[in-house]
Parts: structure tokens; C-alpha cells; sequence
């Protein structure tokens, strides 16, 4: 695990995943297709990820594909910062 | 022979058996294809002993297979229940028990959750999985689904029945579905809805907004929110295509937003929530929203400047504000014929025609015009009663004198209005512990008990906290027993083994003492205001009474 997911999925299990089986949450297992995330729950993901990486990101990339797993979400910060 | 829910499809597939009634990820359902595939549903119920007058409730992410269990539920002559699919096990399992299902339709992953004991008392005559294509009765590990001590029928059989229809029977006053809405006691209550509650507003609605064969209707709630029952049945019967929103990009305004505008959706109908968020978020400023020719909203205070920016990025269409509780289904309604100007909150506007409203004092008396009052509702769609529940039904129905000389039962909406000169009604909040979020109806009180019940906690509060874009986020101020510590994390999971996703406290904070009134009862209003947080010594004056 980078240390992108890691703090990723520090943040998801602790803040945003009520859920007693998910304490094991591996990068690639499935976000959205078991139903973890509503929309406020993505709302404060995008905002921590901001704030703890120092990026911004738009609007118009919050969209499945980059929220499917934790290493989705880490590969979509780590292009922020990469600057694309 | 009366007509039914069910009987808007087949009427439909029998004037546009070829048209779609169904569209999801790529997939259509013809209503021809609706029509028959819920009869075999239906017989399959039937065939497995549910019975006319039973209910059987639907816990599964939203897909096409739901919506056809839906109809082939009623066209058994049985109740709909639609659980969240987002709620855990032990809120289907409390729901199932309290209204006894006759059966449970879910899909295998879900059922991995469950065991025979989920129902227990409960008449279940079976469990159905429905879900098409090569993960169909299996689980992801692997393994078939199971839960034992009943039969576990899958969607190859279901489609093995006949698809003649099956005799319906039913009556228009004889339940359609019963939804479970948030108890202030602690306990989810279920809303008892008839067939004739469901038409009246179906009925009317599709006529006022014009619903035909050639419209494209979002689907964005989810069945256990009664917004869901216009999109579905007054789709129906117009014919119209129905596009019941994918769960995997429910949670993405970009995703709804880009797939709502590229489907060409004609009708919308979203909470408020949905639609600003769409707004802020979702990039809906640089979309085409040319097709969009009736726009229909309900369940929260739409805040103005975010429905002018609306109105302005598609002026042709119509907008209309809906208002009622579950247990009335829409009662008021708005035409917003242009922008609304200032920030005055839109009213909920007048009747609909098949109910009255009343704005009645305390003593149950109309008040002077102009006055506040508590809005009382009678008439078409006002629900049966709570599921097992007398005394709570005795409290929201009464009978009372709705004109001199005239008595009828009318429901107690617990909502504060004010009749404007125009005639509109206005809002002006509630008479109890009531929130909105993103919609949703809930009573604080039911995570006060919910909270109450974990060995650790002494006191709690919960508080909904204003926000412009889903109305109010929930903060929990909990009070521990002496010299136990508890995390903020194991609160919250604490919470969501027993209640659903969007009624967890975003926030929980930690507090030696909670601050009192005068009176002794615990200063809510104190605890919202922001200093008082960091001033946790503070005592706000009494302001009860006012």
C-alpha cells in the first residue's frame, strides 16, 4: 500500500464507513458497487483529500471511475499533484 | 373490476407493448416485457404461498429487477415494503418482523447478511434473489447464497413461470406498499398506503403535468421515498419511459447530471438536495438541459437563489414545488411560473383537488387569517394508519370538524404554516424534533435512543445543523458514564448497525456535562450556535415557552 492509500483508507474506515466489516478494507476492494459511499460521504473524502494533500480537485472529476476503490482515489490525488 | 397500481402497466403494454417502460446501464424493458415478467413474478409469489392482503419486502439496490418485483408484489395482491437498501440487516430485520413479510426479495450478496433468524415470527414463505445475468445466485465469494429454513428462489425460476396474468385480488382501499418512515420513540413506523392513496396523487399529477408516452422520466429516489411512487406509476400510465438511476453513480452529481442531460430526460423529480448539489457540483451550468420540459421538487425548503440559477439554465421547462408528508403523499402544491425574487422561502401553495388542508390552532380550531397555525390535512390520499400501531395512528388521525356541521378523519402533518393573502400556504417549521436532510424525514430523537443504547453513553443529543445544501447535517453531543472513554468511530458504527446511512451523525463531539435551561431540560438551541462549543461552561437563559 503507498502512502497515499494508506491515508486514504485511514480516513474512509474512520470517518466515513460505518461499517463493522470494513475494518480489513484492501485498496482494490469495491467502494461503490457495495454501496459504502453516498454523497455526503464523497463530499468529505474529496474535502480531506484536499486539505491533507494540498490539491484541489475539480468539480467534474468526482465521477465513479475515480472513486471505485481506495487506489482509485489515491491515483486521481496523486495526479493532482502531479499537476494534470 | 377496480383499478389497481399493477393495472397501469398492463393497460400501457397493451397500448404500447413495444414501447420502454423500463431503461437502465443500457438495458430497456419493453412494457410488453414488464407486464409479463411481472405476472411470472407474481405467480411465483403466489406459488410459494404469499397470499392477497400479505406484504413482502424488497431490500436491493435499485435495478430493473426491483422495479419488476415491485409490480409483481402487488399484482399478488400483496404489499410492497421497500426497505434502503442502504440500511443495515438489523433495520430490515425490525421491519420484517414488525409488519410480518410473507417474503423477503434481495439479491445474493445481501442475503450473505442474513440467517434464518432475521425474519423471526415472521410468516416468510420465501426469499427471492433478483438479478439477471452470470453473478445470479451467487455471492462474490463464490459460494450460492443461502438462507435456510425456507426456499431461495432465483430469477431463472421466476422466469420459468407462466407470464398469463394472475387473478388480482384486491381493492382499490386494500394496501399497495407500506413505507417505514423515522419514530421520535426510537422505532421506524410503517405508513399504511392504498391503492387508492397512490392514484389520487398519480391520477392527478400525471394530468396537471402532462405526462405522456413520448416523456423520459428520472427515477432518482429510492422506492422506500415516496417521490419515487410519480416517477414509477404516472410513467406508467402514460406509457412513458421510466430511467431508474444506476447506484453506482447515484452519489456523483457530475455522473447524474451528464447522464440525465445525454438521456434527454423530460421529467424531473429530486429533493432539493439533489438538485443544488447537481447545481454546485455537478457541472449542470455547462449541460444541455434542452430536453428537460418539467422540473418537480419536494421534501426540503429549496432555497431560492439556487432555484433562480436553475429556472435561468433551463426557462422553458416547468417547475413546480410538491409538498406532504409520507402520510399524505402530495398534498400542495406550487406552480413557480418565474424565478422567485429575494429570499423569501418558496410556500408550499394551495391544495391539491383531491384533499383539503386545515391550519388549526391547538384547541383544533381554524385560526384568524393570516395566522400560524399547525397544518392539518383530509382527503384522498391520506394513508390507512400506522402498520400495528392504534395509538400512534390515533394521534396523527383524528376525526375532527373541517367545516361547520361536518366532521371527517384528517391527518396531523405536525408542520407550521401560515395562509399568505394569495391564498399560498407558507412554511414556517416544525412543532417537534422533525428534521429534513438531504431529504429524508428524520425524528432526533430516534438516534437519541439508538445512542442511549450503548453501555458507554449517559446523556445524548442530537442536532441538525443548517446547511444550503442538504438542509441540515446531523451532530451528535454525547455525555459519557463516568471513567468510560469512546471514540468518535465506534459511536458512529454503534449507530449504523441499527439505523440507516444518512440518519448516523456526521460529527459526534465529546462533552463532560450538557448545558441546561433554566428549567432543567438541555439547551438545544445553546448547543447549535457555534460558541457555545467552545465555550462549554456557558448557561444560555430559558427560552422555552416562546
Amino acid at each position: 500500500m503507498t502512502a497515499t492509500e494508506s491515508a486514504i483508507r485511514e480516513f474512509l474506515v474512520s470517518e466515513v464507513l460505518y461499517d463493522r466489516e470494513v475494518k480489513d478494507l484492501k485498496p482494490e476492494d469495491p467502494l461503490i458497487t457495495r454501496g459504502l459511499l453516498d454523497s455526503l460521504s464523497i463530499l468529505k473524502t474529496v474535502t480531506f483529500c484536499e486539505e491533507r494533500f494540498g490539491i484541489s480537485i475539480p468539480d467534474q472529476e468526482v465521477l465513479p471511475d475515480h472513486f471505485e476503490s481506495v487506489r482509485a482515489i489515491a491515483a486521481l490525488v496523486d495526479r493532482r499533484r502531479a499537476g494534470s | 373490476m377496480s383499478t389497481l397500481l399493477p393495472h397501469l402497466v398492463t393497460e400501457s403494454a397493451a397500448r404500447f407493448a413495444s414501447r420502454p417502460a423500463l431503461v437502465m446501464d443500457g438495458r430497456t424493458l419493453t412494457y410488453a416485457e414488464l407486464e409479463s415478467l411481472s405476472n411470472r413474478f407474481a405467480r411465483s409469489l403466489a406459488g410459494h404461498g404469499v397470499r392477497s392482503g400479505d406484504r413482502v419486502a424488497l431490500w436491493l439496490p435499485r435495478s430493473i429487477e426491483s422495479v419488476v418485483a415491485l409490480y409483481g408484489v402487488m399484482k399478488a395482491g400483496a404489499a410492497y415494503v421497500p426497505v434502503d437498501p442502504g440500511a443495515p440487516p438489523a433495520r430490515l430485520a425490525y421491519i420484517a418482523r414488525d409488519c410480518a413479510v410473507a417474503g423477503l426479495v434481495t439479491v445474493a450478496e445481501r442475503a450473505a447478511a442474513l440467517d434464518e433468524t432475521f425474519a423471526a415470527g415472521a410468516p416468510m414463505r420465501a426469499v427471492w434473489f433478483a438479478e439477471e445475468g452470470p453473478s445470479a445466485g451467487a455471492a462474490p465469494g463464490g459460494d450460492a447464497p443461502r438462507i435456510d429454513g425456507m426456499p431461495n428462489v432465483t430469477w431463472a425460476e421466476v422466469a420459468a413461470e407462466s407470464d398469463r396474468a394472475p387473478e388480482l385480488r384486491a381493492l382499490e382501499g386494500d394496501l399497495a406498499y407500506i413505507l417505514y418512515t423515522s419514530g421520535s420513540t426510537g422505532e421506524p413506523k410503517g405508513v399504511m398506503l392504498s391503492h387508492r392513496n397512490a392514484l389520487a396523487f398519480v391520477e392527478w399529477a400525471g394530468d396537471v403535468f402532462q405526462v405522456t408516452a413520448q416523456d423520459r422520466l428520472a427515477n432518482h429516489a429510492p422506492f422506500h421515498f415516496d417521490l419515487s411512487t410519480f416517477d414509477l406509476f404516472a410513467g406508467a400510465r402514460a406509457g412513458a419511459a421510466v430511467y431508474p438511476l444506476s447506484p453506482r453513480i447515484a452519489s456523483f452529481p457530475a455522473a447524474v447530471a451528464r447522464q440525465w442531460c445525454a438521456d434527454r430526460l423530460t421529467v424531473w423529480y429530486a429533493t432539493p438536495s439533489t438538485l443544488v448539489l447537481m447545481l454546485t457540483r455537478g457541472g449542470l451550468s455547462s449541460l444541455d438541459l434542452s430536453a428537460l420540459r418539467v422540473l418537480l421538487f419536494a421534501g426540503e425548503v429549496f432555497p431560492v437563489k439556487y432555484l433562480r440559477d436553475l429556472m435561468r439554465l433551463a426557462p422553458s421547462a416547468r417547475y413546480a414545488n410538491l409538498y406532504g408528508p409520507t402520510e399524505t403523499n402530495v398534498c400542495t402544491w406550487l406552480d413557480v411560473a418565474k424565478p422567485p425574487e429575494g429570499d423569501r422561502p418558496l410556500p408550499i401553495g394551495r391544495a391539491c383537488p383531491y384533499d383539503d388542508v386545515l391550519v388549526l390552532d391547538e384547541s383544533l380550531k381554524p385560526v384568524p387569517a393570516g395566522a400560524a397555525g399547525e397544518l392539518w390535512v383530509r382527503g384522498a390520499t391520506v394513508m390507512r394508519g400506522y402498520w400495528g400501531r392504534p395509538e400512534r395512528t390515533a394521534l396523527a388521525l383524528q376525526s375532527i370538524e373541517i367545516a361547520p356541521g361536518v366532521t371527517d378523519v384528517a391527518y396531523r402533518t405536525g408542520d407550521l404554516v401560515r395562509m399568505q393573502s394569495d391564498g399560498n400556504l407558507e412554511f414556517l417549521g416544525r412543532r417537534d424534533h422533525q428534521v429534513k436532510t438531504r431529504g429524508y424525514r428524520v425524528e432526533l430523537g430516534e438516534i437519541e435512543t439508538v445512542l442511549h443504547r450503548h453501555p458507554g453513553v449517559d446523556e445524548a443529543v442530537v442536532l441538525a445543523i443548517p446547511d444550503d445544501e442538504v438542509t441540515h447535517r446531523l451532530r451528535a453531543v454525547v455525555v459519557t458514564k463516568a471513567g468510560v472513554a469512546l471514540d468518535e468511530a465506534a459511536l458512529r458504527q454503534h449507530c449504523a448497525d441499527s439505523l440507516p446511512r444518512y440518519m448516523v451523525p456526521e460529527t459526534i463531539e465529546f462533552r463532560r456535562e450538557l448545558p441546561r435551561t433554566s428549567s432543567g431540560k438541555v439547551d438545544r438551541r445553546g448547543l447549535v450556535q457555534p460558541h457555545a462549543i467552545l465555550n462549554t461552561e456557558r448557561r444560555t437563559d430559558d427560552d422555552d415557552g416562546h
